[in-house]
């Protein structure tokens, strides 16, 4: 099962001699030009995409949508705000995609972002981009810094330590990926203020 | 005859208003919170979330605890006067059903969910500190409390010691209760730009 094709393929076999990761990959992952392709995990010495590959990309990503949903069937709106139940009417403009295509495009963000190829081919078989325009993909929305705290602390680190990443203390011993290889992109304040208060 | 008729129309006029405006949010909730309870399905879509459900394999809980609240016993009239006594602000939203509650003080806001009856059934809050000294502190008096209250966490992860939380962003304590028919999930989060405490219950049918 190919979730993720990475659309440059000549880039495999320098990945297969570096161990990237991902078997089941057709193409395996590369280097990408993402703001977290220099960041290092704590267990491996490599970024987060060469880390853990398109396989557990794709698993986060998925979770995230469950639980963005499991959270709107259970609290509505009262944490996450009121952006998730826009999504695919149109009203702001960056709402626009509907619930799939939405999904596919953080996928292709998510793994541009840590350090995977520009371009993904998602789990639907369409071709997604990964570089982004947060600030417009946010426009609109008046997402508040307590909705993004809920949502990342909440939604992004549950779903990243559920599906595997390593959470320890921190270095090679008990490693910590969460936080070195996850951590500074969505923490990075230049990176939080192109999504609040859109 | 015709004043009869009139009579007749303008009874069935009223009727039919009063029945349209009991659905109009701010007169359910002021209607819930006077102990009118009415009917379980609001026609105009102002009718609360479906009830939480629980593992029904799981043992139940002693207690329903949530921020010095009792799910399942809590109405919203207690909740108004904890309000007033706290001077803390509430927004009611949905229809009287979900209020939010600002605590500027404490860098705290809370958020009631109440049933159709204007029982408390869940509470959501978050507060946001600047060091991790204080979200750790809150962290494990809440995680003291529950435990006190309904028992050992059924799931817990990470450490929540200050030294752990400041070690770097996204660092995260978490400490879960589960039962039949209750929920809690309290989390101590670095974010990068301080320090967040966020608190779920949820009451489960």
């Amino acid at each position: 099962m190919h979730l993720i094709s990475d659309r440059i393929v000549f880039i495999t076999g320098l990945c297969a001699a570096a161990g990237c990761g991902t078997d089941d990959m057709k193409a395996a992952p590369q280097m990408g030009t993402g703001p977290g392709a220099s960041l290092r995990c704590d267990s491996s010495g490599k970024n987060a995409w060469e880390t853990y590959g398109a396989d557990a990309f794709v698993a986060v990503n998925k979770s995230i949508f469950n639980a963005v949903g499991t959270e709107l069937g259970a609290n509505g709106d009262s944490n996450v705000g009121g952006s998730f139940a826009l999504i695919g009417t149109g009203n702001p403009p960056a709402t626009r995609d509907p619930a799939p295509t939405f999904e596919g495009k953080l996928a292709a963000f998510l793994v541009y972002a840590y350090g995977g190829p520009t371009e993904i081919t998602y789990t639907d078989g369409l071709t997604y981009q990964g570089e982004q325009d947060m600030t417009i993909a946010h426009t609109g929305l008046g997402i508040t810094s307590s909705q993004y705290d809920y949502f990342i602390g909440n939604i992004v680190v549950p779903a990243l330590t559920g599906n595997g990443v390593a959470h320890g203390m921190g270095g090679s011993a008990d490693p910590d990926d969460v936080a070195s290889c996850f951590a500074p992109i969505v923490t990075d304040p230049t990176f939080k203020a192109s999504i609040v208060g859109k | 005859m015709k004043r009869a008729a009139r009579w007749g129309l303008a009874a069935a006029s009223a009727v039919v208003l009063l029945g349209l405006v009991i659905h109009v949010p701010p007169i359910r909730g002021w209607l819930a919170a006077h102990g009118h309870h009415g009917g379980d399905s609001c026609p105009f879509g102002y009718g609360t979330a479906a009830r939480h459900r629980g593992d029904p394999t799981a043992p139940h809980a002693h207690a329903r605890p949530a921020l010095g609240f009792a799910l399942g016993t809590t109405t919203a009239a207690e909740i108004a006067r904890w309000a007033t006594d706290h001077a803390t602000t509430c927004r009611a939203k949905r229809g009287g059903t979900f209020l939010e509650c600002a605590d500027p003080s404490a860098s705290t806001s809370i958020w009631l969910q109440l049933d159709e009856q204007g029982v408390l059934e869940a509470v959501q809050a978050t507060r946001r500190e600047p060091t991790a000294a204080m979200i750790s502190d809150a962290f494990v008096q809440r995680q003291a409390e529950l435990t006190a209250q309904v028992g050992a966490p059924t799931r817990h992860d990470g450490s929540s010691a200050p030294n752990a939380l400041t070690g770097a962003a996204l660092r995260q304590a978490m400490v879960e209760y589960r039962f039949s028919d209750y929920h809690a999930l309290v989390r101590a989060t670095n974010m990068g730009d301080g320090y967040v405490l966020t608190e779920e219950y949820t009451r489960l049918d």
